[in-house]
């Protein structure tokens, strides 16, 4: 009985080093690094910054149900030109775990954006990653409560209020 | 006698026989040199006591428990060293855990302009994306009349 106790003891620690996800070793690799920008904000800091502003409705709904926003950018050309984070995600793995689904793929003049999501089974997504490969290599990614229905009144609330 | 004693088959009588023989004396010479020995026996079984075996029984008790504590002490040792490493490993797991998420900004305006610009960006892919799908809508839509000319024809075929 001890035994096994240990044994459970040990391994958890382990497995929960095994979780740790494709995306999150992408920005742990290329955190601070020169030519790249890392911008993190915790969701401590969205909940609080959403309250300030109540002007507009969908975009506050959804910041206070985030737990955080990650968003990887390659600023040297150089370096953007070699490298592609779909590509790079595919290495790590990412879409042999089947966590996310790919929602949809925009491809537009000099980008293509992928949208990664992962479900967390109430229609909702729980996870979002946006993958812009291109001239402007980026990785976004939005974790928390995300209503999809939510993200497309945003950018409507934008245009009226700037 | 004395070559059966030796043997060890004697029985209880005859050692008796021996021993008194041996006290009194009257000791033949040539076995003058077992006297001692037989007195010493004497001697001791006269001072045999009882608590000799618990004398025995407390210091083998005395023993195991010595080497039951050993074992203790050294489970306790490596439990403690098991404990302290999860502990060791699990405070680091959780420090790179919460790193990703250290906050680029300490003003909540300044991230939440950050924030509501990357929004409008995923908004405004995900909005440009669903357009996409409008087209199917319109395909739909022109599909319709050809429907409901198939409906009057079904119609027909069922009443028949």
């Amino acid at each position: 009985m001890k035994k096994i106790i240990l044994i459970i003891t040990i391994i958890l620690p382990l497995a929960v080093m095994g979780q740790k996800s494709a995306v999150d070793k992408l920005f742990e690799r290329y955190a601070n690094k020169e030519g790249f920008t890392t911008v993190n904000i915790s969701g401590k800091l969205l909940g609080l910054a959403s309250q300030a502003d109540t002007a507009n409705k969908a975009t506050n709904d959804m910041l206070s149900k985030l737990t955080g926003i990650r968003i990887l950018t390659v600023e040297d050309k150089e370096i953007a030109g070699k490298l592609d984070f779909f590509d790079e995600l595919n290495k790590e793995g990412f879409f042999n775990s089947n966590e996310y689904e790919v929602l949809m793929e925009v491809t537009e003049k000099n980008e293509v954006v992928r949208f990664l999501a992962k479900n967390n089974g109430k229609g909702k997504f729980s996870d979002l990653i946006l993958v812009v490969g291109g001239d402007n290599n980026t990785l976004i990614s939005i974790s928390g409560v995300i209503d999809p229905e939510n993200i497309g009144k945003i950018s409507k609330e934008m245009n009226i209020n700037f | 006698m004395l070559q059966r004693y030796f043997d060890g088959t004697t029985t209880e009588k005859e050692d008796h026989i021996l021993r008194s023989y041996f006290k009194s004396k009257m000791v033949a010479k040539e076995f003058e040199e077992y006297i001692e020995f037989f007195n010493g026996i004497c001697d001791l079984s006269a001072i045999r006591h009882d608590n000799i075996e618990d004398e025995i029984m407390d210091h083998i008790l005395e023993h195991e428990t010595k080497e039951k504590s050993g074992y203790r002490r050294l489970y306790f040792t490596v439990a403690g060293i098991a404990a302290s490493l999860v502990i060791i490993i699990g405070g680091i797991l959780l420090r790179q855990q919460q790193q990703p998420y250290k906050d680029t900004f300490d003003n909540p305006e300044v991230a939440y302009v950050y924030a509501r610009k990357t929004l409008a960006y995923v908004s405004e892919k995900y909005n440009s994306g669903i357009a996409e799908l409008s087209h199917f809508e319109k395909l739909q839509n022109a599909v319709d009349p050809l429907n409901m000319g198939m409906e009057t024809v079904n119609r027909y075929y069922d009443e028949k």
